[in-house]
């Protein structure tokens, strides 16, 4: 068991180190000058514009911006901004951003995760019933539809016409609260649209693999076992059937995790969501270096932490791993 | 079985990756080559601006109809200005912006200006036209300058340096109750347009009045910010001495009265209005202007108007409270304009801030935004809105007439406009965009302005790069261009056509009304390029280049003169056949006579 962490460790570790250098190297071969970002405007005079570029360091040679990279990264420095004039790069990550996404990203994915396990348990019990197929076709609706699309109809139909949700944003503007309750509330009335969206969205993929999964385990000869010995059919299904059925659930989650914190651009554009999503589309178009590399660092972070996880948690999960 | 450590390969596949990577030239290569054969090239659009795409695409069926093949391409912001920069192009169409006065008639034509990002992208250099723009510059006499203005209008339409196509049309949307709003050239509420807020006000009795935009403040100190999106809360929280007017000529604002100029036209002084105070109730003097212009050329600050203040600023001084005296290094034609427009910044709290790029937002020192203007700095929730409150001891009393204003981050036009329509905001920064224009006009509950936009939408020739130094191509181009047609395709026919370099739409008193223009005529141009020895050769429909037409035509001509020798040839040959032919004939003929001459005799 000691063996197997240790090695899983050490893997986890040189691709995260993997990805810290190509995190770098990925900017700066990607086609297009970050010196415009820092200037802003095409009218400063040219001296203007080379003390910017001072600033930034952009006038170094690629090795000492690395070094510096490395250094700055190690000190849990991500540099600062181009487009937000020198803001720190850390300070626009880890705030409002981060929190908003990943409120909206979790209580999307548990509850898609949630709805998915369960109506794709029953689905599959129910094979070939008409739940099964209309369930199937829902599923495969909302997964293949376009997100934005989706919220553009949400926005029209309960934002608009029937002016149930908020257009946009996560609070009210300029209201002041008097409690926290308050403000979740009002918080929670502006998730609603996002919400809906995205767990619409989301809801399909997990339903779809969990039928699958659970179809597949239907076919194990402990299924046979299990009816041989005369267990009931409701213990069947969800202490035999769904428990194992579950397992690929975690490698997806552990993949899914990149969501939590990358957050769904698209959503949160048209819902005026203030999250990272939103962040990596404004700074790709601003060609913002520090601001996606920071994300990216932090992205693999998770990533690379939570591959982790997923594998210790399969060991407990699964007996037939071995170390 | 022993296998390889996963650390061993990651370690083997890290150093290959680092060796490769590093090995990596930082240096971009050229994009583009000019074309060899036929003139058939590239037109880089703005990717993500519609209209220039859209433009662009109306552009290039245009020209195939007269013979030229461009192809469309679509580029990204970040690999179109640093090829702009290093004129690594050959032909390009998209939006560049007015100032509330013809600044750009030195930026973009003046040869000093043709260095990378400084504005001349077309790479254009006249020795002539950069005196003119010269003397233009240091005439202070605004009728004068005119007059200038006007034949370098002129030399310009000769020369074509680029082809103006379109100015954007500004359509704002209102929410019926708001009312006082002043439109203007770029509309009612741009970064040019101090009159709107002060004075726009609620026939329901509102208070709060919101303003729907879809970025975050980049910055809130007039020193750094230089982007109009910025540059509007400066504007809010700071005061100028002058503001423009309808038709963006210069008013008194702070000031009593516009400046007097000096007949060598090298110093003004600025009156200021009596009881002028800051928000933190400190009164602001003559002392506070000239600081600001001493701040920005110590400091080599980049924000506002601070490139001309730099440029011209020399020395200041306040002989008392009232009366700012500016010296300039050179008379400039905007003097009045650039330095009266600046935000004047409070001496007590920026003398010992530094200008600085790491702290110019609000939230990291709310000192930054103490300012003079209509409206107090009030409280920013990141991604939610920034609230500005009323500033109750501004000059103009009375005003504003609202008690707040936020700006409300919404993100995509379809959700501003719905924001808009139920009431959650009032109104947006920017124009209601071209899709949704229609819709808003048919609503109601709306009020939709109009005026022109500062976005004036190029064609723009690498001048430098042949084909496009032909001044002749550049004319059957600006021939071939049907505007109309352009305007309706690229921006849904939301856009003013204009035809001169300092277009009339936007610039009523400097646009030049008999300049050479170059209204549509596809014959015209194709007569232009037939002269110039542009000929379509090969029959694909497209012109080949003048030096491949002249080989080609040589190459002809000299075959034709072979083919006429060897007639020739082949004539003369004929000919001493022919004559052969007869003289044997005759000979026969004689001796036949002969002989039969003969036989008569005989008998």
């Amino acid at each position: 068991m000691r063996d197997y962490l240790v090695k899983r460790g050490a893997s986890a570790l040189a691709t995260l180190a993997l990805a810290i250098v190509l995190n770098f190297f990925l900017f700066r071969i990607m086609p297009g000058d970050p010196t415009r970002t820092v200037v802003g405007d095409f009218r400063v005079t040219p001296e203007v514009r080379q003390v910017l570029i001072h600033q930034f360091g952009l006038d170094q040679p690629l090795w000492v911006q690395f070094i510096l990279y490395l250094q700055n990264l190690f000190m849990g420095n991500l540099g600062v901004s181009f487009q937000y004039r020198g803001t720190p790069v850390v300070s626009i990550i880890f705030g409002r951003r981060l929190l908003n996404t990943f409120i909206l990203m979790g209580s999307s994915m548990g509850l898609a995760l949630i709805i998915g396990i369960t109506i794709g348990t029953i689905a599959a019990w129910k094979r070939e019933s008409k739940f099964d197929i209309s369930t199937v076709i829902f599923s495969l609706v909302t997964y293949s539809m376009p997100v934005f699309w989706l919220g553009m109809l949400i926005i029209l139909v309960f934002g608009y016409y029937l002016g149930s949700i908020p257009i946009a944003g996560t609070m009210t503007v300029g209201l002041t609260y008097s409690n926290v309750f308050e403000y979740a509330a009002d918080y929670l009335h502006h998730m609603t649209g996002p919400l809906v969206t995205l767990t619409l969205s989301f809801v399909g993929f997990y339903f779809l693999i969990m039928r699958d999964s659970i179809l597949d385990v239907f076919t194990e000869d402990y299924m046979l076992t299990a009816k041989a010995k005369g267990l009931s059919d409701r213990k069947i299904l969800f202490r035999h059937a769904m428990r194992n059925a579950t397992l690929p659930m975690v490698s997806l989650l552990a993949v899914e995790v990149t969501y939590l914190i990358g957050g769904a651009t698209m959503t949160e554009t048209v819902f005026s969501w203030y999250g990272i999503g939103r962040l990596i589309y404004e700074a790709v178009v601003m060609a913002d270096y520090p601001i996606l590399q920071g994300i990216f660092v932090v992205m693999s972070v998770a990533v690379i932490t939570a591959n982790f996880c997923a594998d210790v948690v399969y060991a407990f999960l699964d007996p037939r791993i071995r170390y | 079985m022993k296998r390889k450590t996963p650390i061993g390969a990651a370690l083997f596949a890290f150093l290959l990756l680092m060796s490769t990577l590093l090995s990596i030239p930082s240096g971009h290569a050229a994009w583009y080559t000019p074309p060899k054969e036929e003139l058939k090239f590239p037109m880089m659009v703005l990717g993500w601006d519609d209209w220039s795409v859209h433009s662009g695409e109306a552009l290039a069926e245009q020209l195939k109809k007269v013979g030229i093949a461009v192809e469309v391409v679509p580029t990204d912001d970040s690999a179109m200005y640093p090829r702009l920069a290093d004129k690594d192009y050959g032909i390009e169409e998209m939006s560049y912006g007015y100032e509330a006065y013809p600044s750009h008639m030195f930026y973009r034509f003046h040869s000093s200006m043709d260095c990378p990002y400084c504005g001349n992208d077309a790479g254009f250099r006249n020795a002539t036209v950069d005196g003119a723009i010269d003397e233009m510059l240091r005439t202070t006499d605004k009728e004068k300058a005119r007059d200038l203005m006007f034949q370098l209008d002129q030399m310009l339409a000769e020369n074509v340096p680029y082809v103006p196509l379109f100015l954007a049309d500004e359509y704002h949307a209102f929410r019926k109750e708001w009312t006082g709003y002043v439109v203007m050239p770029a509309g009612p509420l741009s970064r040019l347009n101090m009159l709107t807020m002060p004075n726009i006000y609620s026939t329901a009795g509102k208070k709060d009045f919101i303003i729907a935009f879809n970025n975050e403040p980049e910055t809130f100190s007039p020193m750094a910010a230089t982007t109009g999106r910025s540059l509007f809360y400066s504007m809010n929280l700071y005061d100028t001495m002058l503001a423009f007017d309808e038709n963006l000529q210069p008013i008194p604002w702070m000031a009593t009265d516009l400046p007097e100029i000096s007949s060598d036209g090298k110093t003004m002084t600025f009156q200021l209005k009596p009881n002028l105070k800051w928000h933190d109730g400190k009164p602001l003097t003559a002392r506070d202007v000239i600081f600001t212009f001493e701040y920005i050329v110590a400091q080599s600050a980049t924000g506002g108007n601070a490139g001309e203040v730099l440029k011209y600023f020399d020395s200041g001084e306040a002989p008392d409270d009232l009366t700012a005296v500016v010296h300039l290094k050179e008379p400039y034609v905007w003097a009045v304009e650039a330095f009266g427009t600046q935000y004047i910044i409070p001496e007590h709290i920026w003398k010992d801030l530094k200008y600085d790029w790491e702290q110019p937002l609000v939230q990291s020192d709310p000192k930054v935004a103490i300012g003079s203007g209509p409206f107090k700095w009030d409280s920013w929730v990141p991604g939610e809105y920034v609230k500005l409150v009323k500033n109750p001891n501004w000059w103009m009393t009375g005003h504003p007439l609202i008690d707040t204003m936020f700006f409300r981050k919404i993100d995509t036009e379809s959700a501003r406009i719905l924001a808009i329509q139920k009431g959650e905001a009032d109104t947006e920064r920017y124009s209601v965009e071209p899709a949704f224009i229609a819709q808003a006009q048919a609503n109601p509950d709306l009020v939709i302005t109009h005026a022109v936009d500062q976005w004036d939408y190029l064609l723009v020739f690498n001048n430098k790069s042949p084909p496009f130094d032909d001044v002749w191509l550049r004319r059957a181009i600006a021939y071939a261009i049907n505007k109309e047609e352009v305007v309706k395709r690229g921006a849904l026919g939301y856009g003013t056509v204009t035809d001169s370099y300092c277009a009339k739409p936007f610039y009523p008193f400097w646009s030049n009304p008999n300049v050479l223009t170059y209204p549509y005529d596809l014959d015209k141009a194709n007569k232009i390029l037939d002269e110039q020895g542009y000929l379509d050769i090969d029959g694909d429909g497209i012109r080949e280049l003048k030096d491949v037409v002249a080989a080609y035509q040589k190459e002809q001509q000299q075959k034709q003169e072979q083919e006429q020798q060897q007639k020739l040839q082949e004539q003369q040959a004929q000919m001493m056949q022919n004559l052969t032919y007869v003289a044997i004939a005759a000979i026969v003929i004689a001796i036949a006579l002969y002989a039969l001459y003969r036989r008569r005799k005989k008998t």
